[in-house]
């Protein structure tokens, strides 16, 4: 076609449509106070341990209303609730319902009325939902967040961001074009240690950076039952009430079996990287954080390491890997402990533990280092959650943002095939791109089953 | 046999990825042989879920070692695609095409093929075919869309936009006709994908002639893809795309989003559209573009942009100084100065902020009269700018202010001295440490307390010994202790106390001196302590105990210790106590020493508060003897939360060496603990020691 012919052509009329619309509630939002019509409207996607915790984490700021939950489970009476809500065996949307109306009674706040929805695009589609968090199985994270930017939502979404580099490239695009707030949920972000850290790196107070060592045991209670679950377990009837089929979404169909689902899918590759995107999206993500690297990522990556053979878990156990940064530095990991992250400078090291936060140091004095006019100091977040409810009035990037959570979990991803592979990557940031090796190229995407496409 | 072989595999693969990884080694070295092919091939063949993947992740070793080193990989490919043919299970199917999506090549394409008719593996060959970069794939797809329908042709469709296939119009233009909705939606992205003049026409003209609501939001998600696509070939063509979308009519979402494919493509004339769009009604148009002036590019005239705003509400006024914030021009400093008087706190607060950034000396008295007069986040934003104002003659301005300035704002400047810090501020410093004003003398001792270097220790004893008050006192005896502690020599730290400390009548400031000295812990001063806690002065006693409290390793025990046996007065023996308790932690016992020092100082407590004090240091020290104190207080309803805590930090220590003990402990805490998080993990470690 004539393109001169197309550019007169190209003005496009259609009637005004009925869809998402987003202002912000909390557009006219007051620091200190926010009346009850400032109020941001949030949906939680996603409702077993962590996205319970998630969602009273936001129940319990000043200025947000639950109004609607979704999970593919209605209520599961057989989950291993381990970091959050240990002891119980409930989770799904009623549990979570409960929970929600439970926290407000205890608090004494008003009980509103919250949809009960098993379907995400039936959430996207209401209109009067400001925001999302979305706290699915991995697999789920990318296709979810997606199509919320495009309905309209700002998006709170659980680490790992996305479970390819593919997804994570459009997820990144399409928060930016649509004008979306996106804070992904690697919290240790928001420690103030981890900031004050970052701040002596940057200010010179180990010299130079040269290496980060970053440490990911598998050897936690819930590693060692995942690592011994070995008996052979047949499919089985999918429980009332758990639409399996939407749970698997756009992962190949395979039969139920219960240690598949709830917790334990993360160990499985189609669903989760194991730890390195499960605690690595939080350690890495510091490593990326602290070197600069937050819109990048090394230029070379090399692994090795030992998969499980058990029949149901894939994931990577044991490893060794280092990654070259195109600026010198070098980050090297393992699966030794203990979990966190060291800061080798010419001067000195910092050593930031996860969970938490607490910092060793040699010398032991730049614990105590205080910063002055002169130094530069990055921006210290209020919390996680709130640090997103804020950048939603603001209209401003929060602490890990998109393209942070993008990078990060490509980085992991990237030694995920490195591992996978067996062979050294050398990867092209900038075209986000592995440059040596064609196959494991075609690994960045994962092929959809019908009818779900990126 | 073939268990041997597996092994063999394993110590092949092992060795390959170490070698590749020091790279030392060539892949020739390792050898992939057709016996090793057929053997792991015929592992798979009666794999089914649920089972071992043991043969599984063998077979997945040779296809990377055959990768690795590009050998043998046909005959790879001919023996799973054999296995595709034959009555194998779904799941060895599935498996096979996993791997086949990564090496397969068009050989495979005909075997796929035939699985992709067949609608119970069309997912799995779709799998496969997605990755494999051959051309005959395309040809293979673009046929079977027309002989399918439902989901398999849904999948189909997704495949071929995936792989961006431009010979697929076709294809799409009919699907998008297609009576089934999620067909037509699945064509309609599939053309956004492709990022063509042609997709472009195609999705515009099925947008004029779209009958639901739903195929309109779909047509116009893949136009903004395709404008998207288009931007770095054909920014003028791609423009004129968003330019549609951003028309008044179109969803807010679209215009948004074509809102931003605009400023991005318009260059020089991304302001005007930045103008014009904060003229708009809509809030969230105007929200979007103000936003958007972080993106304007650099050099671009914001100041205009600023200067066009209209009336902003004040939410979007604060996103507007957000905004000029991100951007980090200081020429834009006075939009933020101007909305410091705003009616509306939060745009107060957000221009202080923005002062932080582009703000420079010409702000200090305001930002320090705010910080001065207003209250709660204001006031504490407002100290904030003020510690962290940057430019060259702050500091100075800063300075030339605390003498000039009323009382209260003149607080807030020496406050700012010490956050900053200003180190040239001392002599100013140790003159409104002088002050009429009580607050404006602590101020400038803490400020002291951070700048000061040690030749101003006489000066800073000095203000401590002139001192009028009880807390002017505790301040300068805090700003003399850091001051002292920055003397390099350890040894030299107390030697300016030391030497005034023997003319001072005062037990006020004797004791003030002697706390001081505790702080500072320097081994010369020891034996002062030691005389002054026998002092017939009561103060100087306090002081002397307060002072042996506080030293930093476990030297004064034996100094407390009597006085929390013996002294008739007690707050001397509480005190006296309580330091002993700390001091066990400091001191440089072994751990046998540690728990008897704790076991006497138990044995003398009288109230819980200490009794606390000790299960907490008891639980640091893995020994069977303070597992053993600790359980005896499980049943004393004062002790018994500590006691529970203290167990289960020593349990992963003590587990191997002291199970049953450990045990009998953990059964009592899951019987009778009234923490259910405390139940849960002792429930774990007694599951994990039985």
């Amino acid at each position: 076609m004539d393109r001169r012919k197309f550019l007169k052509q190209s003005a496009l009329g259609t009637a005004a449509l009925a869809v998402p619309t987003f202002i912000p509630s909390s557009v006219l939002g007051r620091a200190g106070f926010t009346p009850p019509s400032d109020r941001i409207n949030l949906g939680c996607i996603g409702l077993g341990g962590q996205g319970s915790y998630n969602m009273l984490a936001f129940a319990s700021q000043p200025d947000v209303e639950i109004t609607t939950l979704c999970d593919v489970n209605t209520d599961s009476d057989d989950y291993t609730m381990l970091y959050q809500f240990p002891g119980s065996s409930r989770a799904g949307l009623i549990p979570a319902h409960e929970r929600l109306k439970q926290y407000r009674e205890g608090k004494g706040q008003q009980q509103n009325d919250c949809r009960l929805i098993h379907d995400f695009k039936e959430l996207l589609d209401v209109k009067d939902i400001d925001a999302v968090s979305v706290c699915t199985p991995d697999h789920w994270h990318g296709l979810i967040s997606i199509a919320a930017a495009q309905a309209g939502k700002d998006i709170y979404c659980e680490k790992p961001l996305v479970n390819t580099v593919a997804e994570g490239r459009i997820l990144s695009d399409a928060v930016r074009q649509n004008g979306r707030i996106l804070q992904t949920g690697s919290h240790e972000r928001s420690n103030d240690s981890v900031r004050f850290a970052y701040d002596l790196v940057q200010n010179g107070r180990i010299g130079q950076l040269k290496q980060i060592r970053v440490n990911m045991p598998n050897n936690d209670s819930q590693h060692l039952s995942m690592i011994n679950n070995t008996a052979i377990q047949l499919p089985t009837k999918v429980p009332a009430g758990f639409n399996y089929d939407m749970w698997l979404g756009p992962t190949p169909w395979v039969p139920y079996i219960h240690d598949r689902t709830h917790f334990w899918w993360r160990y499985i590759s189609e669903y989760g990287g194991g730890e390195m995107t499960d605690r690595g999206a939080h350690i890495i993500d510091l490593a990326q954080f602290i070197n600069n690297s937050d819109d990048t990522g090394p230029v070379k990556i090399r692994a090795k390491g030992k998969q499980l053979e058990n029949p149901l878990y894939d994931a990577f156990i044991e490893y060794d890997f280092t990654c070259q940064y195109a600026n010198g530095v070098e980050l090297v990991g393992s699966s030794d402990s203990p979990r966190g992250l060291k800061l080798i400078g010419s001067d000195g090291w910092i050593f930031i533990h996860i969970h938490g936060g607490r910092l060793e140091a040699e010398p032991q004095s730049l614990l105590r280092e205080q910063f002055g006019s002169g130094d530069k100091m990055v921006e210290r977040s209020p919390g996680h959650h709130r640090n997103f409810l804020d950048s939603m009035k603001l209209r401003r990037d929060p602490v890990a943002h998109v393209e942070i959570g993008h990078r990060t979990a490509t980085l992991c991803h990237l030694i995920n095939i490195a591992l996978e592979t067996g062979r050294p990557i050398e990867w092209n940031p900038d075209k986000e791109q592995i440059t040596n090796d064609e196959t494991a190229n075609q690994m960045l995407k994962r092929p959809m089953r019908s009818p779900w496409h990126l | 046999m073939f268990r041997n072989l597996k092994s063999i595999f394993k110590v092949i693969f092992i060795s390959c990825i170490f070698l590749s990884l020091t790279g030392s080694a060539t892949a020739e070295e390792i050898e992939v042989t057709l016996n090793a092919i057929q053997k792991t091939i015929a592992a798979v063949e009666k794999y089914d879920y649920g089972q071992s993947r043991e043969d599984l992740v063998n077979f997945s070793e040779l296809v990377r070692m055959a990768s690795n080193q590009n050998k043998l990989l046909p005959e790879i490919e001919d023996a799973m695609l054999n296995l595709l043919e034959s009555d194998a299970t779904f799941a060895t199917k599935q498996f096979i095409c996993k791997e086949l999506s990564l090496i397969g090549t068009q050989a495979s394409v005909k075997t796929l093929n035939k699985l992709l008719m067949d609608e119970k593996t069309a997912d799995i060959a779709l799998y496969a075919l997605e990755r494999i970069p051959d051309p005959e794939v395309d040809k293979v797809l673009r046929k079977a869309a027309g002989k399918t329908k439902g989901r398999v042709k849904i999948g189909i469709i997704n495949t071929l936009g995936q792989r961006k296939d431009f010979a697929s119009m076709k294809v799409f233009k009919k699907a998008i006709k297609d009576n089934d909705p999620i067909v037509s939606e699945a064509a309609i992205a599939a053309v956004g994908k492709l990022g063509t003049i042609e997709a472009a026409d195609l999705l515009t003209k099925q947008l004029a002639k779209a009958s639901s609501e739903d195929q309109k939001i779909s047509i116009m998600d893949a136009l903004l893809n395709t404008a998207n696509e288009m931007r770095s070939e054909d920014e003028q063509l791609a423009n004129s795309l968003y330019q549609g979308l951003y028309e008044k009519d179109k969803p807010l979402n679209v215009r948004t989003a074509a809102l931003r494919g605009l400023i991005v493509t318009l260059g020089d004339d991304a302001s005007l559209m930045i103008k014009q769009a904060v003229q708009e009604e809509d809030l969230a148009i105007k929200s979007t573009a103000i936003a958007l002036i972080r993106e304007l590019p650099e050099g671009a005239d914001v100041a205009d942009v600023i200067a066009a705003m209209p009336v902003l509400e004040p939410g979007l006024e604060v996103q507007l100084l957000a905004a000029i914030m991100d951007r980090g021009e200081k020429k834009h400093a006075d939009a933020a100065r101007k909305s410091l008087n705003s009616n509306d706190e939060a745009v107060r607060i957000a221009a202080l902020k923005a002062l932080i950034v582009l703000g420079d000396a010409k702000d200090v008295t305001t930002i320090a009269d705010k910080a001065a007069n207003t209250t709660g986040p204001e006031k504490e934003t407002a100290r904030e700018a003020l510690y962290r104002l940057s430019g060259p003659k702050v500091d100075d301005t800063i300075l030339a202010e605390i003498v000039i300035t009323d009382v209260k704002v003149k607080r807030e400047l020496i406050r700012s001295v010490g956050h900053r810090p200003i180190p040239t501020a001392t002599k100013t410093m140790l003159s409104t440490a002088k002050d009429d004003d009580r607050n404006v003398r602590t101020e400038s001792l803490k400020s002291l307390g951070v700048i000061a270097q040690p030749e101003s220790l006489p000066s800073l004893i000095d203000l401590l010994v002139s001192a009028e008050t009880s807390a002017e006192i505790k301040e300068a005896q805090k700003t003399v202790s850091l001051v002292s502690q920055k003397i390099e020599d350890k040894s030299a730290q107390s030697d300016a106390i030391l030497m005034v400390l023997p003319g001072l009548e005062d037990p006020k400031v004797y004791g003030s001196l002697l706390e001081v000295l505790g702080g500072i812990g320097s081994p010369k001063s020891l034996p002062v302590l030691q005389k002054s806690i026998k002092s017939k002065k009561a103060e100087i006693r306090l002081s002397a105990i307060r002072a042996s409290s506080d030293w930093p390793n476990g030297d004064p025990m034996t100094d407390l210790l009597p006085v929390a046996q013996k002294s008739k007065d007690e707050t001397e023996r509480i005190l006296a106590l309580r330091g002993y308790i700390g001091l066990v932690k400091k001191s440089e016992l072994d751990d046998a020493g540690k728990v008897a020092a704790y076991k006497s100082a138990f044995d003398l407590a009288e109230q819980i508060n200490e009794k606390r004090q000790i299960l907490s240091g008891l639980s640091e020290i893995e020994t069977i003897a303070s597992l053993e104190m600790m359980g005896e207080q499980l049943d004393n309803p004062d002790l018994k939360a500590e006691a529970e805590v203290g167990i289960m930090s020593l349990r992963r220590g003590l587990a191997e060496s002291h199970p049953q003990k450990l045990k009998i402990l953990l059964k009592k805490i899951v019987e009778t603990t009234e923490d259910e998080r405390i139940r849960s993990r002792a429930k774990d470690t007694l599951d994990q020691l039985n």
